[in-house]
């Protein structure tokens, strides 16, 4: 009578094995196919053109920054080291107070530059527009 | 009788308990699928620039450029000419997603700018990667 009763409760318990299996399938799947992405980036968004009309007469002055193919930079059409850029825009800044800052750069110019001007230039918390030109 | 019961004990005895290794591999299972990504990869990683004010940026739409100004999307190279139709197919896929750029340090500021705003008139929002 014992003996019956124990093996009843036995076959009442679920087999647990396919779904272990099914389950650890699904968790190799997801380990092999994750993908830790730790990614860290600068903001490079451009303001949205202005409408037509060319520099109305009342804007801020504009320090321009240019920076050549040969990754020469110059501040204000005077050459400079590009170390020195954020040196000479404040000095500049000095003379013009709220002055906006311009990167031109050449297409084939470094993104290194461009990324080490931008950094340079938002840790100081000045905006600046970037734009991409053959000449000066 | 004695002996028969005895056997019976012994045998539940060996009979692993499996119930803390379960919630351990479900624990891990739930982990894996709320962390997962299903990134394109660009295929390779670029030689980044270093920057200070850099962000942390979590993107689904991953677009390199090496340092001859090839464009990576997918472990694919193309021309920057031809990325326009690539790029609008992944922003149909996921229409919320943010997108990075991982440009190398030697690569062509025309090149980066030119998907900077490709990617800014599909408003995707988008950051160029540092280190």
């Amino acid at each position: 009578m014992r003996r019956s009763r124990k093996k009843l409760s036995d076959e009442g318990e679920v087999d647990m094995t396919p779904m272990l299996d099914i389950v650890f399938i699904m968790l190799i799947f997801f380990i092999v196919t994750a993908v830790f992405l730790d990614e860290e980036g600068i903001d490079v968004t451009q303001p949205p053109p202005p409408p037509d009309q060319p520099n109305p007469p009342d804007s801020p002055p504009a320090i321009t920054v240019y920076v050549d193919n040969n990754n020469q930079c110059s501040v204000d059409g005077v050459r400079t080291t590009c170390d020195g850029v954020l040196a000479r825009v404040e000095r500049q800044l000095a003379d013009k107070a709220g002055a906006s800052v311009i990167l031109r750069f050449h297409p084939q110019s470094q993104n290194r530059i461009l990324v080490q001007l931008k950094d340079q230039l938002d840790g100081r918390e000045l905006s600046s527009k970037i734009e991409v030109i053959e000449e000066t | 009788m004695g002996r028969r019961s005895r056997t019976v004990i012994e045998d539940e005895g060996t009979e692993l308990n499996m119930t803390p290794m379960l919630d351990v591999v479900f624990i891990l299972l739930i982990f894996f699928i709320v962390t997962s990504v299903f990134v394109k990869t660009p295929g390779l990683e670029p030689n980044e620039p270093v920057a200070s004010t850099d962000v942390e940026w979590n993107p689904t739409i991953l677009i390199a450029v090496d340092s001859t100004s090839n464009v990576w999307i997918d472990k694919s190279p193309y021309q920057i000419n031809e990325v326009r139709p690539i790029i609008t197919a992944l922003r149909d896929e996921t229409p919320k997603a943010n997108a990075i750029i991982q440009a190398d340090r030697n690569a062509e500021v025309g090149t980066v700018m030119q998907l900077q705003e490709l990617f800014q008139e599909l408003e995707v929002p988008v950051r160029l990667a540092t280190e």
